[in-house]
């Protein structure tokens, strides 16, 4: 066959190895060490220190959307009732981004 | 994860210990149950068990293992022995033990593990060299004839590998030139295979045909050299260049497997069966004709491949979008006209190589994904006949089994799915 060599491949460089790495690590190890092994395969090798550091800032982040997420839906909720009828006090989170 | 070997320490620069994740080791997870399918079938049933449990632990010292198995083993057959047939067959390995400095020098560990670090002064660049450092400890204890208590042992994967590959070589061989002529193959292999320094070796270490021989006659008997020396001589002619004599010693000569070449051959022939399955058998003759003969114009492909043009452009370009195929422009004039411009077709292998491993990749993780959902629908069932004590008697309802009977069947075909893809993963990704 008129076909080249083809050299060894390199899993570390695959996007799709590392994706199925993480499903990998989180299906065997649990959610949050698919935080960790996220963060030093985004990353590359990091201390303790920083590997905290990112895995504690992305899960912060992840909470942060999903109270957000939780807020909005509440605050339409809240509106579609209140369209029709009078209006109602805005739950307590809702209430506190009103005013700021 | 460290115990597990899926993250290795490093020792940075300003002596902080960095973490690295390991790649490899993590996707191996998938390859488990063909680890122990090995196991059972190549030895026996006790070194599964031994296998089964350093995967289950990760890595585990010696005494531990020895514990460990007998409660499960429950009989009273000394068990060291078993265990080492699996060091010297080096299906399992010692762990490296330290940090890796800079990617070059170790350093000594810490607590149970310091005494066990190599000599100072050793360098390494990769983990395979490692493999290679832990080899030699190995040597060394053996020689000793003791294993080390404190020394932590793990399954050595790049051992499997290489035979798994050794295995797909021989297949390749046996398809193509017969069952005597891949035994032979197999044969050199192991022969060669101690000497084996990575796992993607491009040639075998070169096997002397009286060693061949020699192997040989204590499996088969007398009758047989002269049909194993006619086999050789068969493989050596062939124009597929599976294996290369190198040179003479003492009278006989000395050949040398291309386990490139034959895993060249692997990907080719499964390449051209994905695109017969995907485009069709038409598609597939272009696909061949283009690899045979490099850089082609369209009409050149349909008067070769013996289908109307019409045809063969729409197949072109279909090949094309999946990037199976490359078009090449080269313009007779600087204007780049279209009349006067040169449409080459090829095929880059390289390309289509690394494009199909990611698709198995990915297909793999969609399998595991879809497999994940739908365990997920039964997770009530599945809980419940967890939490109870005796499985035969748990209540469920006739829709309730009805259902479980289907997430198994399910599952299954969903599990084997993965494995027989992950045979394909090894071939176009490890290998």
């Amino acid at each position: 066959m008129g076909a080249g060599r083809t050299p060894p491949r390199e899993n570390g460089r695959v996007p799709e190895a590392l994706h199925l790495a993480c499903d990998v690590v989180v299906d065997s190890f649990g959610h949050d060490s698919g935080l960790v092994c996220r963060a030093l395969l985004l990353k590359g090798p990091r201390t303790l220190r920083d590997l905290v550091r990112d895995t504690v800032r992305r899960s912060e982040t992840r909470r942060h959307a999903s109270e957000a997420l939780d807020m909005i839906v509440t605050l339409t909720v809240h509106l579609s009732r209140s369209a029709g009828t009078k209006s109602k006090p805005l739950p307590a989170g809702v209430a506190d981004i009103d005013t700021a | 994860m460290i115990q597990h070997n899926c993250i290795l320490p490093l020792l940075s620069a300003d002596h902080d210990v960095e973490y690295e994740i390991e790649t490899d080791h993590i996707l191996h997870r998938l390859r488990y149950p063909h680890f122990l399918l090995y196991i059972r079938e190549l030895i026996g049933e006790t070194h599964e068990l031994y296998m089964e449990t350093l995967l289950e632990h990760g890595r585990l010292r010696s005494q531990h293992l020895h514990t460990l198995v007998s409660h499960e083993y429950g009989g009273t057959k000394s068990l060291e022995n078993v265990f080492t047939i699996l060091i010297e067959e080096r299906l399992v390995e010692s762990v490296p033990v330290g940090c890796k400095l800079n990617r070059n020098n170790i350093f000594r560990g810490k607590g149970k593990d310091r005494e066990m670090s190599p000599a100072p002064g050793i360098e390494q660049q990769s983990l395979d060299q490692l493999e290679t450092v832990s080899r030699v400890q190995k040597k060394i204890s053996r020689a000793a004839g003791e294993v080390d208590a404190d020394t932590l042992w793990r399954v050595n994967a790049n051992e499997f590998n290489r035979r798994f590959r050794h295995i797909a070589c021989a297949t390749l061989v046996r398809e193509k030139l017969g069952e005597s002529a891949g035994r032979l193959l197999q044969t050199m292999l192991e022969i060669s295979r101690g000497h084996e320094g990575i796992l993607n070796e491009e040639r075998s270490t070169p096997v002397c045909e009286a060693d061949i021989l020699n192997f040989s006659h204590g499996q088969e008997g007398n009758s047989e050299v002269v049909r194993i020396e006619s086999t050789l001589e068969n493989l050596s002619i062939d124009t597929s260049e599976l294996i290369s004599c190198v040179g003479d010693s003492y009278g006989h000569a000395t050949y040398c497997v291309n386990m490139r070449r034959i895993i060249d051959l692997i990907r080719i022939k499964e390449i051209e069966a994905i695109v017969r399955e995907r485009f069709g058998g038409p598609a597939c003759r272009i696909f061949r004709l283009l690899l045979l003969k490099r850089n082609l114009e369209q009409k050149q492909i349909a008067e070769m491949a013996m289908i109307p043009v019409k045809d063969t452009r729409e197949l072109l370009y279909k090949l094309l979008k999946s990037e199976y195929v490359r078009i090449q422009e080269v313009a007779r004039t600087s204007d780049h006209a279209p009349s006067r411009t040169f449409y080459l077709w090829r095929v880059d292998l390289l390309s289509v190589v690394e494009q199909v491993g990611r698709e198995l990749y990915h297909a793999t993780s969609n399998l595991r994904a879809r497999l994940m959902h739908e365990l997920s629908l039964e997770k009530d069932t599945l809980m419940l006949l967890e939490s109870a004590q005796d499985k035969s008697k748990v209540p469920l309802t006739a829709v309730q089994r009805q259902n479980l009977m289907r997430m198994r069947t399910i599952a299954t075909r969903l599990e084997s799915s993965v494995l027989r893809l992950d045979k394909l993963v090894l071939i176009f990704n490890v290998f």
